[in-house]
């Protein structure tokens, strides 16, 4: 069996168990509204994870670089990386894509045969879960950088104020 | 080696998913991120608040007074006695779960004690618990419970979670404002000294000093200062601001944060700019205050008791003044307080020794909707004065914005501005996109930082708390090439700009009359090069 193929026939439900393994990170109720209503606007979380999960897992199928999954893949993480996951529960999801898939292939060929089917595939799911780091690491960084700003304008005026400045750092 | 199980099967055996449990056997997990500092004793002591003193949300002991619950029971007991609407809010709530998905905070974290019927249920189940015959012998069957020092701080943290915006009581059958259980539900915790410092300190300096930053009056006229400086070198126009002017015609209250913090400062410009042309224009005369130099009232997030008293002062400014009415700027809050609790907190008998019904000196306009308050919104006065053809505008000078407009919670849900602010914006730009509808007007998404929220050590809330407004502002300016967003409100302008930092980059944060005051021609101007921002005017940029 080719795995591309197999990938494709399988995606709606590979797709739904993998935004599944993102929303059970949240407590019940908070994951019964996340898979409930589809409208864009009223449920923007669910509405992000299903979408991008799809389109994600489109370019993990074909032969596309693995960078091209960063606009999709950051639109989930920015959130996640605000709901106070520590980073490995934030990320829990991108490596479960192998296993999700792992279990499904081994109801259709010898198990055998699952880890030589699986292998390069397992490869670019591996690299995904690198630039999830990277995109994760940047909202955090963000919000520090934000942090920090707001302190540092907040003593900047303070001095400027003062006339404790040089002229070159007040226009700076 | 081959009995070892693969990595991949190790990893699928971490759960990440939290227990089961009914919510009243979730404990209270305090996160870093989500909640704010607590109160400075000291800012808790100048207001004669009850029970100031230094303690911190992480500790186990929170330096409770012995009797708390006594307290608490007091407290609960006076308010289910005065306020009818809290009352019939304690007994009503069906839990039909139509407020549940509304709020934006859980809207954007999933967590359950963020739906409004759960928040408001943290109160309720105690209320039941030790205060309905039924709910004392049956208890939990009943949705009761007992008030235990795990409960109150359950309280302090998710009552800290609201933004008091009322989202939720727009779809609540039965019309239970939710914000009036967070407000009864602060005010409860404001008995024991278990404020936070973002709102007791602001309120602490807004006493003694008139504005929440503690900002005195040769400072704050500094500040105006250097923006009529800049408004000098940009239209070469400068304006001469009246400040504490006996007989004025209007006293000019406007929050603090437009004096102070970007980008409402270029908006403030624009307050100063409007003044200057209809003194010219129509000999109209606005003064300032350094004494009400504050139109927020973070009292509101603390008590009625100091909502109150930070709201009389700009009626005692206005009547020591001698002013015919008062002119309010660009605040939200300041808003929901005016239209909603002052006439039954200062009284119209108190406020209204002097003043009249508005009336536009300029236009004749009657703003009879204000004829109590015997105060106007800056959106309605300016909307009124384009209607009558009273402002020169030139569009052209906004060309390079793609404006989207967030309808601030209070203004447009408090009190009703939702057209006004949208005929003034279209006025003076050429490119306006509404956000698509069940985000705007009366169920329009809160910033995530109102009702005092807007701290810095609380970032990862208002992030949340701000995603489906942000997500909303993202879908204009993906499909429409929006690329700013304007408000009619001081927390929004500080809130907003870090959102949209976070989650739609492209996008800036402006306030209306920064707008009108870019498109205004005052007679005899230099030819403007750049915007109040000091940018480039569209059609400047090479010159």
């Amino acid at each position: 069996m080719e795995l591309q193929k197999f990938l494709a026939d399988n995606q709606h439900s590979l797709c739904e168990q993998w935004a599944e393994a993102i929303i059970k990170t949240y407590p019940e109720e908070g994951a019964k509204f996340f898979s409930g209503s589809s409208n864009q606007f009223a449920n923007p979380v669910g509405n992000t994870f299903r979408s991008n999960v799809e389109r994600i897992y489109k370019i993990l199928m074909s032969d596309a670089d693995i960078c091209d999954c960063s606009v999709d893949l950051d639109g989930i993480l920015r959130i996640r990386a605000v709901q106070g996951f520590t980073p490995s529960v934030a990320l829990c999801f991108i490596p479960a894509l192998k296993e999700i898939v792992r279990r499904q292939l081994g109801k259709s060929v010898p198990a055998d045969q699952v880890d030589a089917l699986i292998h390069d595939w397992s490869i670019r799911v591996d690299r995904l879960t690198m630039i999830g780091f990277d995109l994760y690491m940047n909202c955090r960084e963000l919000l520090w950088k934000q942090k920090a700003n707001q302190l540092y304008s907040r003593t900047h005026k303070l001095l400027e104020k003062a006339n404790l400045l040089k002229d070159e750092e007040v226009a700076g | 080696m081959s009995d070892l199980p693969r990595p991949e099967a190790l990893f699928a055996n971490i759960d990440y998913t939290p227990p089961k449990a009914d919510w009243m056997d979730v404990p209270v997990d305090i996160k870093p991120g989500r909640y704010c500092y607590a109160a400075n004793p000291e800012s808790v002591k100048y207001l004669d608040l009850p029970n100031a003193h230094k303690w911190n949300p992480l500790d186990d002991d929170w330096g409770l007074p012995a009797n708390w619950q006594e307290i608490i029971f007091n407290g609960l007991r006076e308010r289910l006695h005065k306020y009818r609407s809290f009352k019939i809010f304690m007994d009503i709530c069906v839990r039909c779960g139509a407020c549940a998905d509304k709020c934006h905070f859980f809207i954007g974290s999933g967590d359950p004690k963020n739906m409004p019927v759960l928040r408001a249920e943290l109160l309720r189940s105690v209320y039941r618990g030790e205060f309905t015959t039924f709910g004392k012998i049956m208890g939990r069957f009943v949705g009761g419970r007992k008030l235990t020092p795990d409960v109150l701080k359950e309280w302090w943290y998710y009552f800290f979670q609201c933004s008091e915006c009322r989202r939720c009581s727009v779809f609540c059958p039965y019309g239970i404002d939710t914000a009036e259980v967070t407000i009864i539900g602060r005010e409860l915790l404001n008995l024991l000294g278990l404020n936070i410092d973002w709102i007791a300190t602001p309120v602490a300096n807004c006493y003694r000093t008139g504005n929440h930053l503690g900002i005195q009056p040769h400072a704050l006229i500094d500040m105006i200062d250097f923006f009529c400086d800049d408004i000098e070198d940009i239209t070469g126009i400068r304006p001469e601001p009246s400040f504490n002017k006996k007989g004025a015609d209007i006293l000019f209250v406007t929050p603090s944060g437009d004096v102070f913090a970007d980008p409402g400062t270029y908006t403030c410009m624009g307050y100063l700019m409007l003044f200057e042309y209809l003194k010219r224009e129509y000999g109209l005369d606005v003064t300032w205050s350094t004494y009400a130099s504050e139109g927020g009232n973070f009292g509101f997030f603390t008590s009625h008791e100091t909502m109150k008293r930070l709201n009389s002062k700009m009626y005692m400014e206005a009547d020591r003044l001698g002013v015919k009415w008062i002119l309010g700027g660009e605040c939200g809050h300041m808003w929901r307080v005016v239209h909603q609790y002052m006439d039954t907190l200062n009284g119209p008998d108190f406020q209204a020794a002097r003043m009249e019904v508005p009336s536009n000196p300029i236009t004749g306009t009657v703003f009879k909707n204000a004829a109590s308050t015997k105060m106007v919104h800056i959106a309605e006065f300016t909307a009124d004065l384009i209607k009558h053809g009273k402002l020169n505008l030139d569009k052209k000078r906004n060309a390079n914005i793609h404006l989207t407009w967030h309808d601030s919670c209070n203004t447009a849900r408090g009190m009703g501005l939702l057209e006004e602010p949208r005929f003034v914006a279209k006025s003076v730009v050429e490119k306006f996109t509404d956000m698509p509808e069940g985000t705007i007007r009366e169920q329009t998404f809160c910033c995530g930082g109102g009702a005092g929220l807007n701290a810095g050590e609380n970032d990862e809330l208002r992030m949340m708390g701000g995603l489906p407004r942000a997500n909303a502002v993202k879908y204009v300016h993906e499909k429409h090439g929006v690329n700013m967003l304007g408000c009619v409100c001081a927390i929004d302008r500080a809130v907003l700009p870090n959102s949209m930092a976070y989650w739609v980059p492209e996008v800036s944060v402006c306030g209306l009359h920064e707008l009108v005051a870019n498109a205004l021609v005052f007679p005899g101007e230099k030819e403007r090069e750049t915007d109040l921002r000091g940018e480039d005017l569209p059609g400047m940029e090479d010159e």
